[in-house]
């Protein structure tokens, strides 16, 4: 079975610094891929280089068995790579709904048509509430995401990055920010959502990651440490002095 | 959806009204002043799709104008009196140049984009003020207007009045149809969160600098009608205070709503020569005027550029 996303060595420097060490990691179809590590340890760098933002000084990126290395950011979403941002990014002078919308008009070919199209929008229209039922936001569809809270505006993120029909889902920190029951919500939403799309989840909170990853990978130094299954990466002598139990020193 | 009809009711209005002008028996000076309005209002309609659906704040606009007038004039001068010919000259002339300065200025944002466009816009102030062959910085007259299959129909200011009107309205067609299409929603979304829209797969940059094309294409066909309503084209056309004067007609007018920006042009140039012909030093009071119009309108330039800025 090929893996839904691979990287193959990717290595970023800035300057003296290596951000990304040899980064090589598969998502594979049906699972959720964890992955950890202490501030600084290259998580954001990684997730740039991506979904097209940042471009490695060496490595290849893989997206369904096709290389997108070379791909900007706008192309890879439409060969199926979603996102969610770390800090909530939405357009906040449109409602829920509109921003839903955006996004299936971005996976079909009349995007950029310059004349109004009635067919499609009539269309996105009922695709987008079809959306927003699957995150549980029916009943806000026609509010402005100003107006939403800090948990419905994660959902939506999440329900607009599924509007693009994606291969991939990767998740930047999705329960940042997230109040302890807004959190628990998320974390019930994301694993319902894991027979229909393959996720790489980039989180702190390790209970959501324990709970939700069928495997883990550790990022320390813009390094892979350890990669296995939830029970092996906790057992991991290596990743307990790096990173789990002795978190001051490695922050 | 009543904003929609709203809007669409003011600018059926204001069409309307001025469609109804020249039956009212008014002297020609008045007939004139409106047609040069209109050529202006073109180019703010134009700057709105940029600055107020698209956040990008040109300082380089009147450049385009001042390449259709000069496409224009310099025809003319050659002999070549059709309209037609004139016109798609200067329409394509100014959107050439928008493709190729605008394809630089869209990868930058906010005061980077404003210094960049002022720059191209200045660029080509400075090269109609070289062509010493067509005037130089003392301009060019042109002795007729250009022909419409070879009569000179648009000789009555009453005709090139109408013709204006229905450029006017035709950008304010475009503007509007652009502006609710899948392309247009992406524009405006770009302006809030340009990388949410990437991430939806959409090319930010191509977005924008399509839109920039189009307003340039469009100033330029107001350049062209300048240059037949003055029979006279200089580089004052493009100076960069012009590119603040249509900044100044959107803001005023309220960005993002097409209509506003033809109050804006209206308002701009009407209170401009009433204030000129009240008192020599009309511009501190212009400029008093501006500062009250910001504080008391809702976002003003505060909440532009805090848009423009993201």
């Amino acid at each position: 079975m090929t893996a839904v996303l691979r990287l193959e060595g990717l290595t970023k420097r800035f300057g003296a610094l290596v951000v990304s060490d040899e980064v090589s990691l598969d998502v594979r179809p049906g699972e959720i891929h964890a992955l950890i590590g202490p501030n600084g340890a290259g998580k954001t760098t990684l997730i740039g280089q991506i979904a097209g933002r940042i471009a490695p000084d060496a490595g290849r990126v893989f997206l369904g068995g096709e290389d997108v290395t070379a791909l900007p950011a706008a192309t890879r979403a439409r060969r199926g790579l979603a996102r969610t941002f770390q800090i909530s990014a939405l357009v906040g002078d449109m409602t829920a709904r509109e921003n839903v919308a955006l996004a299936i008009r971005g996976r079909s070919a009349g995007r950029l048509a310059p004349i109004p199209l009635p067919g499609l929008e009539r269309r996105c229209r009922a695709e987008a509430m079809d959306g927003l039922a699957e995150v549980g936001l029916a009943d806000r569809a026609d509010v402005p995401v100003s107006a939403l809270s800090h948990g419905e505006r994660r959902a939506l993120e999440l329900a607009a990055a599924l509007a693009l029909e994606p291969k991939l889902l990767l998740l930047d920190e999705p329960l940042a920010g997230a109040g302890k029951d807004e959190s628990k919500a998320l974390v019930k939403l994301i694993g319902s959502l894991r027979a229909k799309i393959p996720m790489l989840l980039v989180e702190h909170d390790m209970d959501a990651v324990f709970r939700l990853a069928d495997r883990v990978s550790v990022l320390v130094y813009g390094r892979i440490v350890a990669s296995g299954t939830p029970s092996e990466v906790r057992a991991d002598p290596l990743v307990r002095s790096a990173y789990l139990g002795e978190e001051d020193e490695a922050c | 959806m009543t904003r929609t009809r709203r809007d669409l009711l003011v600018l059926g209005l204001m069409l309307g009204l001025l469609a109804a002008l020249p039956f009212l028996g008014l002297p020609n000076w008045v007939l004139t002043y409106t047609a040069r309005i209109m050529a202006f209002a073109i180019c703010a309609v134009a700057l709105d799709l940029v600055l107020g659906y698209g956040g990008m704040v040109s300082l380089g606009h009147a450049a385009f104008l001042g390449i259709g007038s000069y496409a224009a004039g310099i025809l003319l001068a050659e002999n070549v009196n059709d309209f037609f010919i004139g016109l798609v000259a200067g329409a394509g002339a100014a959107g050439l140049y928008a493709l190729v300065t605008g394809a630089v200025a869209v990868r930058t944002k906010g005061v980077a984009f404003i210094m960049i466009t002022l720059a191209f816009g200045q660029m080509a102030f400075f090269v109609a003020n070289a062509l010493s062959e067509y005037g130089g910085s003392d301009g060019l007259t042109l002795w007729s207007r250009a022909e419409i299959g070879g009569t000179r129909a648009l000789a009555r200011d009453t005709n090139l009045y109408f013709v204006i009107l229905f450029f006017l309205a035709l950008s304010i067609l475009i503007v509007r149809l652009v502006t609710a299409s899948p392309f247009g929603i992406a524009l405006r979304a770009a302006r809030s969160n340009p990388e949410r829209v990437t991430a939806l797969g959409y090319d930010v940059e191509r977005v924008r600098l399509w839109a920039y094309v189009l307003a340039a294409v469009l100033c330029g066909v107001a350049g062209v009608l300048i240059a037949n309503l003055s029979s006279f084209v200089s580089p004052a056309l493009m100076a960069w205070q012009r590119s603040g004067e249509f900044i100044i007609m959107v803001i005023l007018g309220g960005a993002g709503t097409v209509w506003g920006a033809l109050a804006g042009a209206f308002a701009v140039l009407i209170l401009e020569e009433a204030l000129s012909l009240a008192t020599p030093h009309w511009k501190i009071l212009f400029g008093l005027f501006l500062i009250l119009a910001v504080l008391f309108t809702r976002g003003g330039i505060a909440g532009l550029f805090d848009r423009s800025a993201k």
